[in-house]
């Protein structure tokens, strides 16, 4: 049995709005419920209701609209994880997907859900980082379209407002990039990630010149981050092994040095951050 | 069948307390056991992090739902074969992780079985003989189907 709390089941995304507009903080927003009622449960929010959009269709779809693709914010990592278009648009997006939790967890767990809860190892993060994705902030007021870059403000803290839903996260495919997502302790599935990190390349099939690179860290920093002086290291250069090997080495000099928020030494942390670059973009590079 | 809940009531508080269903069993409440696992419309979830009210119109599953003492799920006869259960405060989550699993995948490999448990802790029996268990009855459903 949890606290107290009211509960209600939109009908519409109207139906969403209306009480979180009213109620504010006082009002909660149930998608996948596994990071919030363990929450309510532990007595740290307090929610008088609980709204669970969880079900809402209009938040659930995986589709590509032209050079875009859009997924809902309550479709959960399992369905992400199945998803044979992600599967071939944006394969470490699913990697990151099925890392999280076990089965039970990924059956629920939403990717809005894993980004509102914010937190800095939240998985779905680097790889959206990496791909340059998009979030769909709505209100009873209107709707604002926010690079996930902004998003993140601190562990648990994003500038998403207490009358918003986030509705759906979009990023570009089609220009044949390469990703790769990589989490430390990925074998024991359900432990918190001591660090992960996405990266993203586009590179030309016959120079081997990186166009473009995005590279983020999870669990790293307060927040999850995209670390734009390691990019710079790449674009424009030839994709190699001593490049590689630099930009790992300078990874390493990326890491906070310390923050309250993190459980590990800085010592550790950064010696994980270089390992990470290095093993990610060796796979993004030498993939197919 | 149709019930009254409060809001605030979980899932596993329904199927324990209300309908005496005790073999969904409680462990850490939190997600990371998978104690309470049951299927809901087919789907393994934690019981402890579903409210009541969100099953409403599903069918949930429970390992009393598997088999009876007197004539055991295949899957809980290769349990005891395998030497997959000893204290058994896992083996009810674990026999409906592995059922979801060989409802959808009736020949999985051994890896394909360790990610469907994985959200299942156990204390006892290191994985082994419940990998062999489960790998058991995808070998006689295979077979099965093979034959027809
Ligand atoms: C055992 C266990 C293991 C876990 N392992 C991992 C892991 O490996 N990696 C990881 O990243 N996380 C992990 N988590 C944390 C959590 O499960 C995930 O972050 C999950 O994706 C949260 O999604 P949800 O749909 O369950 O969110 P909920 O719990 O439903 O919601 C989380 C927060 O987001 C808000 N919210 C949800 N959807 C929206 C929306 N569309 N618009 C606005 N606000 C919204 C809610 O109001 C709430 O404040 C784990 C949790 C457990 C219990
Ligand atoms: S009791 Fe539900 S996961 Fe542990
Ligand atoms: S048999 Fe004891 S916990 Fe699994």
């Amino acid at each position: 049995m949890f606290p107290d709390f009211e509960y209600l089941k939109p009908r519409n995304l109207k139906e969403a709005l209306q009480p979180l507009g009213e109620l504010g903080e006082r009002c909660r927003l149930l998608a996948g419920g596994t990071a919030l009622l363990v929450d309510v449960r532990d007595g740290h929010v307090s929610p008088e209701l609980l709204v669970d959009i969880g079900e809402l269709d209009v938040l659930r779809f995986i589709k590509v609209d032209g050079e875009i693709m859009r997924v809902g914010a309550a479709t959960t990592l399992m369905e992400i994880e199945e998803s044979p278009l992600l599967q071939k648009e944006a394969s470490f997006l699913v990697a990151a997907a099925s890392s999280v939790g076990g089965p039970q967890i990924r059956n629920r767990a939403t990717i809005g859900g894993n980004l509102l809860y914010a937190s800095p190892g939240a998985d779905m993060a680097p790889p959206l980082l990496a791909l340059g994705a998009t979030l769909r902030l709505v209100s009873l007021k209107g709707e604002r379209q926010v690079p996930i870059e902004e998003f993140f403000v601190g562990p648990r803290r994003t500038i998403c407002r207490a009358d918003e839903l986030l509705t759906e996260v979009s990023f570009p495919i089609g220009k044949a990039g390469r990703g790769a997502f990589i989490k430390l302790g990925l074998r024991n599935a359900m432990a918190i990630s001591v660090g992960s990190v996405a990266v993203y390349l586009e590179i030309d099939p016959s120079t081997s010149i990186v166009q473009e690179a995005r590279i983020s860290l999870g669990a790293l920093a307060p927040t999850p981050i995209r670390i734009k002086t390691l990019e710079d290291m790449l674009r424009g250069e030839r994709a190699s092994a001593p490049l590689i090997k630099e930009v790992a080495e300078a990874a390493k000099r990326q890491v906070h040095p310390r923050s309250s928020s993190i459980r590990s030494s800085p010592e550790y942390r950064k010696a994980v951050a270089g390992a990470l670059v290095q093993k990610a973009l060796e796979q993004a590079i030498l993939s197919d | 069948m149709s019930l009254e809940v409060k809001p605030t009531t979980r899932l596993i508080d329904v199927l324990r307390d209300d309908l005496g269903l005790t073999g969904t069993k409680e462990g850490c409440g939190k997600g990371d056991c998978g104690a309470c696992t049951v299927l809901l419309d087919g789907i393994a979830v934690n019981s402890c992090l579903v409210l009541a009210v969100q099953a409403d119109k599903k069918e949930v599953t429970t390992v009393e739902g598997l088999g009876s003492p007197d004539e055991l799920h295949p899957l809980q006869e290769a349990f005891l074969r395998n030497g997959a259960v000893q204290c058994g405060y896992c083996t009810p989550g674990v026999l409906l992780s592995a059922k979801t699993l060989l409802d959808r995948n009736p020949k999985p490999t051994r890896e394909q079985i360790a990610v469907a448990i994985s959200g299942n802790l156990c204390r006892c029996t290191g994985y082994k003989q419940i990998i062999d268990a489960v790998a058991d009855v995808a070998q006689v459903i295979g077979a099965e189907r093979a034959a027809n």
